[in-house]
């Protein structure tokens, strides 16, 4: 399962690059969400995949409306971000540092403190985001 | 072992996606690969509490990338 989950990744991120429509490529983002939602069913039941598959259908539909919404852009040669790339060779360098460790047991105990905490997050970030999209 | 690779590969898809980017949606579904690779890093530590707060962070993040690109797309600059 984890290897079916790496491949799935692995594919569907390699599909994402190669795409240079970005309606397709928002539409795949959905399929990689749900690829790890998928992927993380056997750790945390069923309510990771329900968790990020809902995060992540919504995210990837919202995207597809942007970037209808701003077709016809130039195609411009590809150009590579310097930062990034350094950002990259950070990431591929952490596994000499993180060492798996044993396995966790399952923490299943929500702690309802943090309903009401996340809600105030979203709604001041409702509130940020109004004010710059006015 | 075969998570931490997963890990590592959805970082680094999304890296890339934001280093090889043409149009700033592209930079959008980077950060968005990058924060699915959160999600998977709270799953995979068997953290529900994690998994909620990454899922939250998740939500904001798009909602402000979303009104920062309708702010951008509508002075002309996506």
């Amino acid at each position: 399962m984890d290897l079916l989950t790496l491949v799935g990744v692995a594919a569907l991120a390699f599909l994402i690059l190669y795409t240079r429509d970005n309606i397709y490529a928002s539409l795949l983002l959905t399929g990689l969400g749900v690829a790890v939602a998928l992927g993380s069913t056997p750790h945390l039941g069923a309510a990771a995949f329900i968790l990020i598959t809902l995060v992540y259908i919504v995210a990837a539909l919202t995207l597809v409306l942007i970037a209808a919404a701003s077709m016809g852009d130039v195609a411009k040669p590809v150009e590579f971000r310097k930062s990034a790339l350094a950002a990259v060779a950070v990431v591929l360098a952490a596994p000499l540092l993180l060492r798996p460790g044993p396995q966790q047991a399952v923490q299943q105990a929500l702690d309802y403190m943090l309903i009401p905490l996340a809600a105030a997050f979203i709604v001041y970030v409702l509130k940020i985001a109004v004010e710059l999209s006015t | 072992m075969t998570e931490l690779v997963t890990l590592i590969v959805l970082l680094v898809a999304g890296l890339v996606a934001i280093a090889t980017a043409v149009s700033l949606v592209r930079v959008v579904i980077g950060a968005e690969i990058l924060t699915l690779a959160a999600l998977y890093a709270a799953a995979v530590a068997r953290d529900i509490n994690l998994l909620a707060v990454a899922a939250a962070v998740g939500v904001a993040e798009t909602l402000i990338f979303v009104a920062t690109l309708f702010k951008l797309a509508k002075e002309g600059h996506v």
